[in-house]
């Protein structure tokens, strides 16, 4: 007999530390609640870093696994939202290492759209696409800590403090390295300047 | 005293450098704030880097990553949910310390912790026709095939499986197929019986088949496999990489390769699809019969430069004298690379074979320019157009001048006018403008020299379509209004019929799908009649008038709005029935694709793209047989291209020209089904460019679009004329 364990609406007002700790009693289906809670923001993490749905979902699911693996070591030290992304972070460097030498594969988006026709109407829409696309590309571009910095900061709005915890640096290393990467960004950009 | 100044004053910039992303941030207290505020007052420099950094910082923050997407808990996490409890690794922990033995219960305990984390995962099932069958249950709509579960299809019935997230494997009917594994880092099934179509998108090797007689090794590709009853297979790769492995035995097949494989044997050697019967009859003696001397003979006379990849595989699988006459052939056809010596590669040094292999997947395949030997021929500017355009027609009149009509000269200017090349002067008039703009229209050369151009858009409206047509007479350098069509076409094709009269099919209509209509427009009558409509609905597809008067349609969009929806079928007009009537398909889905006949009756189909556009741009290319009505791969393009309907042409000596997509022009041989690039380039891109053959047998090569930004894309005016020689 398959025991059916919905989980109940009153998870929702839980906090994530609270879940962890249900988890570690044993009630390990409360893993899936987490598992939403946390699945869009890291969604967000990897396809920024990748530009690929297929490899950013992969990574997704790594990620989660090993959190699940290692729940047994969150310390509580700090929240487990900033544990978990310290993990997720670390793991998205870390595959870049392994993948490097690999021609990095061009994002799923980077489309020439067809010119004529069909377009003409939605003109204004694919050239917002297309400068999207140019954005996403200058950013793969980027050396993967840097990348890593520019998302979390520009994309996600965290601050420095917050990006120092999950990269596990300083502030002033983010503050360097934040520089470095718009410097980069902005000269690969050079031709988007007045779009925005 | 001004050098250390000069570099205060740099290290003081230096310092507040440091500080314009921090502030940009607001990470910075006031009075930190206040300082950069003052010394960006005062210093222009630093207030052009503070500016430089905004604008990355807005461009970044502009960029919207998806930001909902759909949550689908994995297998394992739902089953967590459900209550069912992998064991965690943390448990073993303790056990770890005991002693060495320990590590040997490790193992066995992780790999029980990830069976019993997958063994229990499974991937969507989907019914295509008749009722396929998982265990003993017959699919209605869908279901989910666990590992373990097989799943079969009768004679009628035809399923498709959902890879994970990798990809898709259609089930062929008389199918039975069995789910192996079904973890993240391992797709694996076994194929029973039957056929299956595979087209996975990932890494390498995360895709396993497992048959009687080999194992199929995805490495990032398409293909199919067919399973006989005694176990034997037939592998035949239509894009990427396949490797069939059993016990030592490996085979590397490329696209538009076949190889077979033998119960006991394992892999044979991999051959090129359009390499001769013999050749192909004498390598399947040689790897399961024990061919000998006289298979081998064939193997080698019959062998090609293309076919330089199976006899790399041939060398590692005879031995002694046979293995010599292969190597003088492989060596004789490819010459090794410095570093790979004959005795090396006759005592098959693993490292210098690779080598070897390396280089002839280039050539063999013809995907590496700089391997691939330079075509003759040269490309010299002639002059330039009157305005840069793309998308617009080029056409050969009766006295050798040159029509150039229409097309877009910028992202938003669609042009009416008109412009005549005259290869004696080299030079380019304009002449009377057509009644309206066009871009995307077509112009067919009429018998009686006039010029017949129709449809296209002008950019009013929703799609622009246009159903107007106008005649070009040369002898008054004027267009007149025709006949309308009895739709609005975009992207659609005329074509010249033997009779004289028109043949216009598909294209973009008003509606946001495509159209299956086709209509005839008679010169004699001045008018268009709609005829009996396609068996589907095409844009950006190809029309090619063959020898026997007929008309091959191939590929196109059924739709270029989300969905995109391109089609790999094809189907041939009669113009005795007027009607059209399938034909075999393309190996893969194909538009904004070419296609050109050649002096043997076959056409050649080059380039193109899948619903990616850009981004799935092909650098394959397949040969339409109209006696056996099939396509079969051929060699590839150097440079994946598309957008280049109107800029293949058929060379006088049967070659074939391939001039816009690509920063250089192609030229592919049908007697070695080889491209080889130009060694002059034309500078850009030219998506949309014109190739036009002249009367001398020189080819006119203009306008087409460059740059990789949309807004940024405009026409070009240049004009480079081909000469074969």
């Amino acid at each position: 007999v398959i025991k059916v364990s919905k989980v109940p609406d009153l998870e929702v007002t839980r906090t994530d530390e609270e879940l962890v700790d249900m988890i570690l009693a044993g009630q390990d289906e409360v893993f899936a609640e987490l598992y939403d809670r946390f699945y869009t923001r890291t969604y967000r993490l990897t396809y920024g870093m990748v530009g690929q749905h297929a490899l950013a979902e992969d990574i997704t699911q790594e990620i989660f696994m090993r959190a699940y693996q290692k729940l047994g070591k969150y310390d509580r030290h700090s929240k487990f939202s900033t544990w978990f992304y310290r993990l997720a972070v670390n793991l998205c460097l870390n595959f870049r290492k392994r993948e490097r030498g690999r021609p990095l594969a061009t994002s799923d988006n980077l489309d020439m759209l067809p010119l004529w026709g069909a377009d003409l109407q939605v003109e204004a829409k694919i050239l917002e696409r297309q400068v999207q696309n140019h954005i996403h590309r200058a950013l793969l571009s980027l050396k993967p800590k840097l990348r890593m910095i520019v998302i979390l900061k520009d994309v996600d709005g965290l601050d420095y403090q917050e990006i120092a915890e999950r990269m596990k640096c300083s502030k002033g290393t983010v503050a360097s390295r934040l520089s470095r990467a718009r410097q980069l960004l902005a000269r690969k950009l050079g031709h988007l300047r007045g779009t925005f | 005293l001004n050098m250390s100044s000069g570099l205060v004053t740099k290290l003081r910039h230096t310092r507040y450098r440091r500080l314009l992303s921090p502030y940009i941030d607001a990470e910075l207290d006031r009075v930190a704030r206040r300082r950069i505020e003052s010394h960006l007052g005062a210093c222009a420099r630093c207030r052009a880097e503070y500016e430089h950094l905004v604008f990355a910082s807005k461009a970044l923050s502009n960029l919207s990553l998806p930001s909902k997407p759909v949550v689908r808990r994995p297998v394992w996490v739902r089953q967590l949910a459900l209550g069912v409890k992998p064991t965690r690794n943390r448990k073993f922990w303790p056990l770890l310390a005991v002693a060495s033995a320990a590590v040997v219960m490790m193992i066995v305990g992780v790999i029980a912790w990830r069976h019993s984390r997958w063994h229990n995962a499974s991937w969507e099932v989907v019914r295509l026709a008749g009722s396929p069958a998982v265990g003993q249950a017959r699919i209605d709509r869908t279901a989910r095939l666990h590992t373990g579960e097989l799943i079969e299809t009768d004679e009628t019935a035809r399923a498709m499986i959902q890879v994970g997230a990798i990809g898709q494997v259609e089930l062929d009917p008389n199918t039975r197929v069995r789910l192996i594994k079904a973890s993240p880092f391992e797709h694996r099934l076994s194929l029973e019986r039957g056929k299956l179509h595979a087209t996975i998108l990932a890494p390498p090797r995360l895709f396993f088949v497992d048959t009687p007689s080999a194992v199929a090794i995805d490495l990032g590709c398409s293909y199919s496999l067919e399973v006989g009853e005694s176990g034997e297979s037939l592998l035949q790769v239509k894009a990427g990489w396949v490797s069939l492995v059993l016990g030592g035995r490996e085979a590397m097949v490329p696209a538009g390769a076949m190889c077979r494989t033998r119960p006991g044997v394992g892999p044979g050697t991999p051959y090129l699809e359009d390499s001769s019967d013999h050749f192909q009859a004498s390598l399947a003696r040689l790897d399961f019969e024990n061919g000998g001397e006289d298979a081998l003979s064939r193997v080698l006379a019959e062998s090609r430069f293309r076919d330089t990849l199976t006899l790399w595989h041939l060398l590692s699988r005879v031995d002694g004298r046979e293995r010599v006459r292969v190597y003088d052939r492989l060596a004789e056809l490819a010459p090794p690379p410095d570093v790979v010596t004959r005795e090396g590669a006759l005592a098959l040094d693993r490292w210098m074979l690779d080598v070897w292999r390396e280089k002839l997947e280039y050539v063999s395949v013809g995907v590496n320019p700089s391997n691939a030997p330079a075509a003759a021929g040269s490309l010299t500017p002639v002059g330039v157009m009157r305005a840069a355009r793309f998308a617009h027609t080029a056409t050969l009149l009766a006295d050798g001048r040159v029509l150039i009509a229409g097309g877009r000269e910028t992202r938003g200017g669609i042009l009416a006018s008109a412009e005549i090349f005259d290869p004696t002067t080299g030079r380019f008039t304009e002449t009377g403008g057509m009644t309206t703009r066009r871009v995307g229209h077509t112009a067919t050369l009429l018998a009686d020299g006039r010029v017949l151009v129709a449809g296209g858009s002008d950019g009013d409206f929703f799609y622009g379509s246009l159903a107007s047509a106008e005649i070009f007479d040369p002898t008054t350098g004027r267009f007149t209004e025709t006949a309308r069509m009895n739709a609005e076409r975009l992207a659609h094709r005329a074509t010249l019929l033997r009779d004289g009269r028109v043949l216009v099919t598909g294209g973009q209509g008003r509606e946001p799908a495509t159209l299956d209509t086709a209509e005839i427009y008679d010169p004699a009558r001045e008018r268009f009649t709609r005829i009996a409509s396609m068996t589907a609905k095409r844009a950006d597809h190809t029309a090619t008038l063959l020898t026997d008067g007929r008309v091959l349609i191939a590929g196109g969009a059924g739709a270029r709005n989300q969905p995109v929806m391109i089609t790999s079928s094809a189907e041939v007009f009669d113009p005795a029935k007027g009607s059209f009537t399938p034909t075999g398909g393309m190996s893969i889905v194909r538009h904004k694709h070419s296609a050109t006949l050649m002096p043997d009756g076959r056409v050649v189909v080059i380039g193109g793209s899948d619903a990616r556009l850009w981004q799935g741009r092909y650098d394959s290319a397949e040969i339409y047989d109209p006696a056996s009505g099939r396509f079969k791969t051929t060699g590839s393009l150097s440079t994946a291209r598309y957008k280049i309907r109107d800029a293949v042409v058929m060379l006088r000596d049967g070659r074939v020209l391939v001039a816009g997509g690509g920063a250089r022009a192609e030229v592919y041989d049908p007697r070695t089904g080889l491209f080889s690039t130009i060694k002059d380039g034309l500078g850009a891109a030219r998506f949309y460019a014109t190739a036009t053959l002249l009367a001398n047998g020189d080819v006119l090569i203009v306008g087409g679009y460059s740059g990789d930004y949309y807004a940024s894309v405009s026409g070009n005016a240049d004009a480079w004329v081909y000469h074969p020689e």
